[in-house]
């Protein structure tokens, strides 16, 4: 699963939204470091969609403005669920590493020196 | 799926600028033609909402944004290369999953060129082999013969494929979208048609009178060496141009009167078309015009200062004169027509009526999508089976 994916499955686990309220909340879960445009969000829903973790829950026109909601599916949120734990775990042992702090090279002028 | 679901059954969106929907269109048209049915009016929304409010056009970020996207759909649905070569070559079925591009292909323009794909092979290889003479001749009766027969290929093809007795396993009511057909608008489409013909009558006939009779042998200097391309001018008489100019308009515009005569009689009372989008008169037909136009004048140069054929200039100027004059008798009654009331007339309306044919309402014109995965659940079906979540960064390492 993308990041992109994955924020577009998370934006619809708060509630359903349209188009533009799925691109405006994957800039805010993103921290504005990913700014989606049409075409992408759309390549991403048609494989969401296509993979049942997101389906359409209704059209609403607003002032004339064609507006088609979509919501998480129960497939939907295992996945997000699954994924979610996958960067948990991922960040747990990112963290492990870090704490331990920098390994001695394996490789490096000591190492020579005591060669020689 | 309830009348009136439909996006293409709402009534256009009025805060939408027409600019930025006229450009909205056009780059989607890298998306395929029932995703569009399905989907573009909901997209452009969102591409006019990410856009901010006074944008005219899609900005190129935007535009390339939907262009990759739209190629990409138009890849991922596209038949593998193997059945895709069995169904040109060999006419056999595709498989039932690519139905929805199968339908598209079948309906979609320039079918016949498609299918007659492998004469193309022949066009090239008589270019190659026999010359460029050969190879354009080739190249021109493959055009013709794929306009001429690709009607009839088309539905034999769609009878083949689809035929009408099949089970709704293949054409299930909820896999067609229905959109407004695209029908051309008569008055600009004559307009345009009467003043290409008639300037092309005009400036190429009388750029004939500048052709002096005799082989004329120009030199071209290129690339250190003088090309000289024989042209042989027959120079004809000022009145031969004239008679055929005029004649020809006379008995073209008379011809057309007595086809159009009582069809504003005949067009008393047309019912509406809401199911229909006329085209034509917009900027690209503007331009087109434009574009051919020029390209007439730039022939009648050529003939007047004797470095092309004169007899070119003499068939395409008569050609136009005929042509230019009908379609200017067309215009003219077309737009009394229109101004008696009633709703604008399509060139299909203006053959129609002529042809004695009265006029009916055009239904919605069926566009099949594969079952659309977007539209909204029907509560009555029965729930879907959900498959389990299949990730692939979700497996074991």
């Amino acid at each position: 699963m993308t990041e992109q994916a994955y924020l577009v499955l998370l934006a619809l686990a708060e509630q359903p939204r349209h188009g533009y309220g799925i691109v405006q909340a994957v800039r805010d879960l993103s921290d504005g470091s990913i700014r989606m445009g049409a075409g992408t969000l759309y390549g991403i829903l048609d494989r969401l969609v296509s993979e049942a973790y997101a389906e359409a829950s209704g059209e609403v026109v607003v002032d004339g403005r064609l507006r088609r909601y979509y919501r998480l599916t129960e497939p939907g949120g295992a996945a997000l669920a699954v994924e979610t734990a996958r960067l948990q775990a991922l960040a747990a042992r990112a963290q492990r590493v870090l704490r331990a702090g920098p390994a001695r090279p394996a490789v490096g002028p000591g190492t020579v020196a005591g060669l020689a | 799926m309830m009348p009136g679901d439909s996006p293409a059954e709402r009534p256009a969106d009025a805060w939408l600028d027409p600019h930025f929907a006229r450009s909205a269109r056009f780059w989607l048209r890298a998306y395929p033609r029932r995703w569009r049915a399905a989907r573009a009016p909901e997209m452009t929304e969102v591409l006019a909402e990410l856009a901010g409010s006074g944008a005219r056009r899609l900005d190129v970020r935007g535009a390339a944004d939907v262009v990759c996207s739209g190629w990409a759909t138009r890849w991922r649905e596209h038949p593998r290369p193997r059945d895709m070569f069995a169904y040109r070559m060999w006419e056999r079925r595709l498989p039932g999953r690519y139905d929805a591009w199968l339908w598209d292909d079948l309906t979609g323009a320039l079918y016949g060129v498609r299918k007659t794909f492998p004469v193309a092979l022949i066009v090239v290889s008589s270019g190659v082999t026999a010359g460029s003479a050969a190879g354009a001749s080739a190249l021109v009766g493959w055009i013709a013969m794929s306009l001429l027969l690709g009607r009839v290929v088309r539905r034999e093809a769609q009878r083949r494929c689809f035929p009408p007795a099949a089970p709704p396993r293949v054409l299930g009511p909820e896999g067609f979208r229905h959109v407004p057909r695209r029908r051309l608008a008569a008055r600009p489409i004559l307009a345009a048609t009467a003043l290409i013909g008639l300037t092309a009558a005009g400036m190429l006939l009388g750029a004939c009178v500048f052709a002096t009779a005799g082989y004329h042998e120009p030199g071209f200097a290129a690339l250190g060496t003088t090309l000289s391309l024989g042209v042989p001018q027959r120079g004809y008489s000022g009145g031969v141009l004239v008679a055929l100019g005029v004649g020809g308009a006379a008995l073209a515009g008379l011809g057309a009167f007595a086809f159009l005569v009582g069809i504003r009689r005949r067009a008393h009372g047309r019912p509406d078309q809401p199911h229909r989008v006329l085209i034509g008169g917009g900027r690209a037909a503007h331009r087109a015009a434009a574009a051919t136009i020029a390209v007439t004048v730039s022939f009648a140069l050529l003939i007047a200062n004797d470095l092309w054929l004169d007899v070119t200039g003499i068939v395409a100027g008569t050609l136009g004169s005929l042509v230019g004059s009908a379609a200017l008798v067309g215009w003219l009654v077309v737009r009394r027509v229109e101004r008696d009331g009633g709703p604008t007339l399509a060139l299909r309306d203006v053959a129609h009526l002529a042809d004695r044919r009265p006029l009916a309402p055009e239904p919605l014109e069926p566009v099949w999508t594969r079952p659309d995965p977007y539209a909204p659940p029907d509560p009555y079906a029965p729930p879907a089976p959900h498959s389990a979540p299949r990730l692939a960064s979700s497996a074991p390492a």
